[in-house]
């Protein structure tokens, strides 16, 4: 797809959902209630895998093997979608409003369920599951809300951390919310946890991203980044590593941009899947409220 | 769910005549045939409303540069988003044009003739499983059905 029809797709994603929002009449509530959003499209949500205790060996055989596949499922005419509620609470809202979403975009209904001589292409089930995900960030998310009360803080890896305890979304799609949303110059850096010969961690460009207005000014940080982080370029990297979850010392980065060398506070997270590094920029004057440590409620 | 297929401009093949080598047709594949029709096609529709470029772009947001370039076939596969608009402003099939745009494409052998739907329900679920899984997943959800109703 063209970067000029992604753009159309966001923009249409986000109205969808908006709109189920407001359908929904949920004011300023969060963490958004997502059942009721549900509800506003006359969707009811099913337990995937409660059987009461009456059920034959061969579908409870057949439960455990789709244990940890099926994550959530959506039966359009039956007004349903089913959940695995096995799960963590941060994981279940985001496949009930990724299901959600599927039934709320118009062009996803015929796109999956057409007659069964032809099948999806893979490029395009990418598309529309990436459109399902943003459906189900704009709802937990509440719109603008999250960015808007994210921003009144001084950039901090404290901030999305907090906040998600409040909105019940996991630290990592928090954290890249935060930055993707933010009308301040940030960017966060997604790797793996394996790494290299070297103890350098794979950078995952897919997961890696920036905000508009540190795009606009020293470009797509990908494109600033080599595809291995490693300690000359990250000092604090030996502290992301898959066997500690939390916070990383904060250090300095520095990357050539079009506006050359440039240094950042970096400041490091790992959850036990993915190493994440928030970059941005220190200011001699910050008038901005800082988070208050005691408030501060980690979701690993 | 069963989806009605178009009867305008459907799968063709193109003939191509390569003189002094074969003194016959080539036929390319009904893939590309498909492709290369979806902007004639889409011309074809707009015509056949009466609508302008400048007008559908006022009905559906698509642009009237981007709209031309998908009936001049330099945008090749809209995103099945715009897709889904111009069908409902030319009053056409939505789910002939994902096919014709290449989004929908010919099951694969060994899913073929799997069905996507349990009792006229459409899971969305069915098409990410592996054969056996999804077998496996409809002999659950039928299960569930049936304790809910009894």
């Amino acid at each position: 797809m063209s970067v000029l029809q992604i753009a159309s797709s966001e923009d249409e994603v986000r109205r969808y959902a908006r709109g189920a929002l407001v359908a929904a009449g949920l004011g300023d509530r969060v963490p958004v209630p997502v059942e009721e959003v549900a509800a506003a499209v006359n969707l009811r949500r099913e337990d995937l895998f409660d059987l009461g205790g009456d059920a034959p060996p061969e579908i409870l055989a057949i439960m455990r093997k789709l244990k940890g596949k099926v994550f959530g499922l959506l039966a359009v005419e039956e007004r349903r979608y089913y959940i695995d509620t096995t799960v963590s609470t941060e994981r279940q809202r985001f496949t009930e409003a990724h299901e959600i979403g599927h039934d709320a975009l118009p062009w996803h209904r015929a796109a999956y369920f057409g007659e069964d001589k032809t099948t999806l292409a893979p490029d395009t089930r990418v598309g529309l599951e990436a459109e399902a995900n943003l459906f189900s960030s704009e709802i937990l998310f509440a719109g603008d809300r999250f960015n808007r009360e994210a921003d009144d803080y001084a950039p901090s890896l404290n901030v999305p951390l907090s906040l998600a305890g409040s909105f019940q979304t996991s630290a990592a799609a928090t954290l890249r919310r935060y930055v993707w949303g933010s009308d301040r110059d940030l960017a966060i850096i997604v790797t793996g946890l394996r790494r290299g010969g070297d103890g350098s961690l794979p950078v995952f460009a897919e997961l890696t991203c920036e905000s508009p207005r540190f795009r606009a000014k020293y470009g797509a940080i990908t494109d600033l980044l080599p595809a291995r982080i490693n300690t000359a370029l990250y000092p604090s990297l030996s502290s992301v590593n898959p066997h500690r979850r939390g916070s990383v010392d904060p250090c300095e980065v520095v990357l050539s941009s079009r506006r050359g060398s440039i240094a950042f506070i970096a400041e490091g997270f790992a959850n036990g899947y993915n190493g994440f590094i928030l970059l941005y920029r220190k200011r001699r004057l910050d008038g901005n409220r800082r988070l208050d440590g005691k408030r501060l409620k980690l979701i690993t | 769910m069963s989806i009605s297929r178009s009867s305008i401009g459907g799968a063709r093949t193109i003939s191509i005549v390569v003189i002094g080598l074969v003194a016959g047709a080539v036929l390319l594949s009904p893939r590309n045939g498909e492709q290369d029709s979806l902007g004639d096609y889409l011309r074809a529709s707009r015509k056949a409303t009466g609508l302008t470029l400048r007008a559908v772009e006022a009905m559906t947001g698509v642009t009237n540069g981007y709209l031309s370039q998908i009936e001049g076939r330099s945008a090749k596969q809209p995103s099945p988003n715009v897709l889904y608009k111009l069908a409902g402003a030319y009053g056409i099939d939505y789910s002939d044009l994902l096919v014709r745009a290449g989004h929908r494409i010919p099951s694969a052998e060994s899913s073929a003739g799997r069905p996507a739907t349990l009792a006229g329900i459409p899971l969305r679920a069915l098409e990410e499983l592996t054969e056996q899984e999804a077998a496996e997943l409809r002999n659950y959800l039928a299960y569930i059905r049936q304790k809910r109703v009894s």
